[in-house]
């Protein structure tokens, strides 16, 4: 066999983007699925909605662009930019008739017979609920309504992205018989939908738009209306900013927001049977065209149902809410430091709780022997405790630096301004690298204590961001190993803008040495492989489309590796061809939570290793970000991370397995027991804070005064 | 607390870093490192100074290092510049500017100062250190702008050379005739050859070297980078030299390397001095030891102000190794040399009580023995002069800029007359003033005792009693004019120390 790594043709790799719809068409299955609680399926159909708002403004609005910049270069799978939009379309349209079909065929029925239903209008009122909603109209949504009229005076208006809108067809009373546009935006600032009085021990819902749409002649007093309808629109979002140009990046992402909602319209929902009239000026108008438009029957925008997952009630058709539980190691109250310097410390979230990563960086804020306190942060929740914490620590006096990304999509709004509260409290805050994602989770914590220096460090596979650690399934871990504290002195020291050190202890980084690090652990197995002895690759991980990674386990597969991937998302890797790929297997779970965690496992003949990190085999995770490997050293911790990837491999419930042409399928399950991994999670962390209850209990003993 | 925190920070030709140490009674650990790159040598060796918007970056780089400084809670910091500032023509404007910009104090290195510490780093790697120098030994240090090598044997340092062959100086020197080509590395080679030639003639010989020690922050960063393991030092001739041309292949790609331009453009040349070097020495061993300027300053931080054991090494024994290779080559009478030297000595240490100097002085008076009268060998009309020079212009290293000038006049005042001398007090402070004439008088005594060149002072003592230096020689032999020169007229040693000397002769 060659040594050289083979080059694999287009044949070898799935497009990355038909590969993400493939993985929301598993979310939606979710959704479709009868044996999930029925609230959980509306969640579930929420999640696609959002899923492709944001697929549609990053990924569709940039493969635009390359159209319309007649760029034509082919992606890993041989397709053009065109050709990809196309496939990418039709498939979207087959998918949004299935995202409705389930809405009104299947879940609105069973809302119904659970006792909530969700109005379509005020035919089926009582006459109490039209009163309620005559009065929440006139005291709540009617004064924030800005109807905009289009003549030749007043140009067609701005419609904000993702905003919801109504538009309308109207003549003017006593007037001539020209028709006139108009449109009102459903208000942003009001919950979508209203609940209204019960009618016969059944509660109902009613959506915004459908109230407005009741009223909508209160809005043009002086006309009648013709026809009217809501509308929603997507534009291109894909942030390009100019970093060698933009002096101060702070103000440019301030600007490109703004910006954003000037974007080009990519995407126009319509409800079916709007008038051919008002399509018509809308088409004109947004310059968009019919593979755009998605005619939609029912409501636009089916996020709310996140929302709706939220009403109280019906809580035996919501899965039980596992509490996380605490950590055994970390005793609340106790001294986090102490405890860490006992042995390294796994938290597995949300099935443990997130709160010791929140108290680490608040008992070092407040410790007088704490000197300093360096944290990368990206996407963090807005009233986040982790930054309330590192203000007050710059306020005692401590060195505080926090490198901030404000590249996250989506939150930049929402960084800036604590950005700005971080530096007025006194912590030095980087802003990003030039050209780089900061996407690397760690905390150091620099301590002095009577032997000299210390470091502990904290190292994720997620966000430091306490809401999203409720439902992303995280790993993270406690050192204060001195290679590791070296290591995290010194990724600080690059983030400040200082050269890279001549090497590192432990941890890897990208972009500057990971992939090679990636490649030569697989090297390693495939070198193992073919000199007779057991080798094997278990890989967890978001997304895998890089194509070096997989010609590498490509190369391995065939030197005889045995390789087992849980790829929740992406997975450009085709598995099962022959002399190529029959070595892999790749699965996908989806679950309650949001499978986040990346481990790496390499059998290395018998020493087996294991590595966690922030990245994904994406080459934007190991090209254009700053990334962190880090491998699980201590014997007990590893057994423990073993085990999860166990577990996984071991669930037969919410595992589906990819085909070679691309489509995912469960095995059928025979006659063994079922396995839920996240369910087993939730178990186990339940099981480990009892056993140390109980332990504990065995060895309390009273102490009696003495005088 | 038993341990201090200390930061050394080197202003290089093209980067400053910063290294933090705990320094305990147990040794010295580092705790943080932070390099910065800026071309300050590529101004120096271009334009004789550096240009204001670099002195400007470099103040606020280190006003960074200031505050990561506190951040450690350092107690103590050196910030020592080497030759890119030393060869600077504004190298006190831009002290000055660091001074009221950051508050820091930047010492200026002399070369032979910068070598001793980066000797000393490498020292203090006791492990393989003192081992390795038992045998036949080379060290290069490669720098920016000179490179030095050093040979020891049986467990000292032998001799010392520095070379006008530093990475960037190549570089600057070679600017107008490079052109990007392949042919560009042949002629840096032919450059560098030129040199190497030289040292390999006059220095190297036919010295057997076993084991090439090569330190300096080219290298570190190479093998970190280019070779296999990172944490290995030791490697075989044919391991270096496969990676040298695995590099040299790779061509002086910036982006290959995903380094700097201006580190790009120094890593080079920088690692073919080494090789070259390697070639001349034929040793069969590479030690890269992989220490740094600020290891040298922390370890001797430790010993001076920690007492920590750092060194098994002795560095004055290497100081007078050095020496006396020099005076091998200059000196035609050894047995002269020895018994000045002796007979100098003994008198310091008799007249202990009245010159009250220490160690250090007594050390530069044996250097100044040995070296008294190799001005001979360029001229019998002008010795002093002569002798002036060759210290002047000879690397001691271990001897600070000041050290070695005191030497130097003291060689020379041996055989001329002090009092001719009222151009030194302008030009020296008075305590280094002091030190030159306190010595100059003992060893003209030694020198007068051996005027003759015969050692008749073979078994003599030396006694301060009375006002008197009293010099008892048992010998059998005249002593007629010895006597004459030295209890005759006033002799310096009466001027300076108001004591006379006195020969007794004891024939026995």
């Amino acid at each position: 066999m060659a040594d050289n790594q083979k080059e694999y043709g287009a044949e070898y790799f799935f497009n990355r983007e038909l590969s993400w719809i493939e993985f929301n068409a598993r979310v939606l299955a979710e959704a479709r699925d009868k044996s999930n609680p029925l609230f959980e399926r509306l969640k579930f159909l929420s999640i696609t909605a959002s899923n492709f708002d944001e697929f549609f403004m990053i990924r569709v609005a940039s493969l635009k662009d390359m159209v319309n910049a007649g760029y034509d270069k082919k992606d890993i799978s041989g397709m053009k930019p065109q050709k990809q939009l196309d496939a990418i379309l039709s498939r979207v349209h087959d998918f949004v008739n299935t995202q409705y079909s389930t809405y009104n065929r299947s879940l609105l029925p069973q809302l119904k017979s659970s006792g909530l239903t969700i109005l379509g209008g005020f035919e089926d009122m009582t006459e109490e609920q039209k009163i309620f909603c005559d009065r929440y109209f006139m005291e709540e949504v009617y004064p924030v309504l800005t109807p905009m009229a289009v003549d030749s005076s007043r140009p067609f208006p701005l419609i904000r992205n993702k905003s919801l809108n109504i538009a309308a067809l109207l003549k003017k009373k006593n007037g001539d018989e020209e028709l006139e546009f108009a449109t009102v935006q459903v208000p942003q600032g009001l919950p979508r939908f209203v609940e209204l009085p019960e009618s016969d021990g059944m509660r109902c819902v009613i959506l915004l738009e459908n109230i407005i749409e009741k009223y909508v002649d209160k809005l043009f007093l002086n006309y009648d209306i013709i026809t009217y309808s809501p509308y929603r629109v997507m534009r291109n979002a894909d942030l390009d900013i100019e970093e060698d140009e933009a002096a101060d990046l702070l103000k440019e992402i301030e600007r490109q927001i703004k910006k954003r909602q000037w974007g080009e319209a990519i995407r126009l929902e319509i409800q079916d049977k709007m008038d051919k009239r008002l399509l018509k000026i809308l088409k004109k108008e947004l310059k968009i065209e019919d593979s755009s438009i998605y005619e939609i029957n029912g409501p636009l925008d089916l996020t709310f149902l996140m929302k709706l997952y939220g009403l109280d009630g019906f809580d035996s058709l919501k899965e039980k809410a596992h509490v996380p539980q605490p950590v055994p190691e970390l005793a609340a109250g106790g001294n986090i430091f102490d405890a860490i310097r006992r042995g390294d410390i796994l938290m597995h979230h949300p099935y443990q709780s997130f709160e010791p990563v929140v108290d680490f960086v608040r008992q070092a804020a407040n410790d007088p022997k704490v000197l300093a306190i360096k944290q990368t942060l990206y996407r963090v929740s807005g009233n986040s405790p982790i930054i309330a914490s590192l203000a007050r620590a710059a306020e005692n006096g401590k060195q505080v630096s926090v490198l901030v990304e404000l590249k996250a999509r989506f939150d930049e709004e929402n960084n800036i301004i604590w950005a700005r509260k971080l530096e007025q409290a006194g912590c030095h805050v980087i802003y990003g690298l030039v050209g780089l994602k900061t996407h690397c989770k760690i905390t150091l914590v620099v301590r002095r204590e009577e032997e000299g220096i210390r470091r502990y460090v904290h190292l994720g596979t997620g966000n430091y961001n306490d809401s999203t650690a409720k439902l992303y399934t995280d790993l993270g871990m406690f050192t204060c190993s001195q290679p590791i504290g070296e290591d995290a002195t010194a990724v600080f020291n690059m983030l400040s803008g200082y050269s890279e050190p001549l090497g590192w202890n432990r941890l890897s980084l990208a972009p500057l040495w990971l992939r090679d690090r990636f490649l030569y652990l697989i090297n390693r197995e495939k070198e193992h492989a073919l000199e007779g002895r057991d080798a094997y690759i278990i890989a967890k991980m978001n997304s895998l489309c890089d194509k070096k990674i997989i010609s590498a386990l490509y190369d391995a597969s065939r030197a005889g590796v045995n390789i087992r991937l849980i790829v929740r998302g992406i997975c450009c890797l085709v598995p099962g061809i022959e002399g190529v790929s029959e070595n892999i297997e790749v699965r996908s779970i989806v679950g309650t939570y949001l499978e986040h965690s990346r481990i790496f496992c390499f059998g290395n003949n018998g020493q087996e290793e294991i590595y966690m990190g922030s990245c994904d085999w994406m080459p934007r995770n190991l090209d254009r970000r700053v990334e962190i490997l880090f491998p699980v050293e201590n014997r007990q911790l590893k057994e423990s991370v073993r085990h999860i990837l166990d577990v996984q491999l071991a669930d037969n419930v919410k595992s589906r397995f990819l085909g070679k042409n691309g489509d995912y399928a469960k095995q059928p399950r025979t006659g063994s027991k079922k396995v839920i991994s996240q369910k087993v999670f939730c178990a186990e962390a339940d099981a480990l804070v009892k056993n140390d209850e109980e332990a504990e209990g065995n060895t309390r003993v009273f102490i009696p005064l003495e005088k | 607390m038993a341990v201090t925190t200390f930061a050394a920070i080197d202003i290089g030709s093209y980067e400053v870093e910063m290294v933090i140490y705990e320094i305990g009674t147990k040794g010295i650990k580092q705790l943080d490192h932070v390099r910065h790159i800026i071309a300050l040598g590529s101004d120096t060796y271009k334009n004789k100074s550096v240009s204001y918007k670099l002195v400007d970056e470099l103040c606020e780089v280190l006003y960074d290092f200031v505050k990561m400084m506190s951040t450690y809670r350092v107690r103590d910091c050196r910030i020592f510049a080497t030759s890119a500032i030393r060869e600077s023509g504004n190298a006190l404007n831009i002290i000055d500017r660091i001074k009221v910009r950051t508050g820091l104090d930047v010492e200026i290195f002399s070369n032979s100062e910068q070598r001793l510490i980066m000797y000393e780093a490498v020292a203090s790697r006791r492990d393989g250190f003192n081992s390795l120098i038992e045998k036949g030994v080379a060290m290069a240090d490669v720098g920016s702008g000179s490179s030095q090598v050093s040979l020891f044997d049986h467990g000292s340092l032998i001799t010392t050379q520095n070379v006008r062959l530093g990475a960037m100086r190549v570089n600057e020197k070679l600017e107008d005739i490079l052109q990007n080509s392949a042919s560009d590395l042949s002629i840096m080679e032919e450059y560098i050859d030129t040199d190497i030639e030289v040292l390999k003639h006059l220095f190297i010989k036919e010295r057997k070297i076993e084991c090439l020690i090569a330190v300096g922050d080219g290298i570190n960063w190479f093998m970190s980078r280019i070779g296999e393991d990172r944490s290995k030092e030791y490697y075989t001739r044919d391991e270096f030299i496969e990676i040298y041309h695995r590099f040299y292949l790779m061509g002086n790609s910036a982006e290959r390397l995903g380094i700097s331009k201006e580190f790009a453009e120094v890593i080079l040349p920088s690692i073919m001095i080494y090789k070259k070097i390697l070639d001349v020495t034929d040793a069969q061993t590479l030690w890269i030891p992989g220490v740094r300027l600020c290891d040298g300053i922390a370890a001797e931080y430790a010993v001076k102000v920690k007492k920590t054991e750092v060194f098994d090494h002795d560095f004055t024994a290497d100081i007078l190794a050095a020496a006396r290779n020099i005076s091998k080559r200059y000196s035609w009478n050894k047995e002269h040399v020895k018994f000045v030297e002796k007979n100098s000595l003994a008198v310091f240490d008799a007249a202990k009580k009245i010159h009250g100097l220490g160690k250090r002085e007594r050390l530069l008076l044996q250097i100044a023995c040995i070296l008294h009268d190799c001005g001979q060998y360029i001229s019998m009309l002008y010795p002093a002069e002569c002798s002036y020079n060759i210290v002047m212009s000879t690397e001691i290293i271990g001897l600070s800029h000041l050290e070695r000038e005191i030497v130097a006049n003291i060689v020379k005042y041996t055989t001329i007359d002090f009092d001719a001398s009222h151009e030194l007090a302008a030009v020296m402070d008075s305590e280094a003033y002091l030190t030159v004439s306190k010595l100059t008088a003992i060893i003209k005594i030694g020198n007068t005792l051996d005027r003759g060149h015969r050692q008749k002072f073979r078994n003599s003592t030396y006694e301060v009693k009375d006002r008197e230096l009293r010099i008892t020689a048992r010998t059998f032999e005249d002593i007629t004019i010895e006597k004459g020169l030295l209890c005759g007229g006033i002799t310096l040693f009466e001027q300076v120390y108001g004591l006379k000397p006195v020969i007794i002769q004891k024939r026995r």
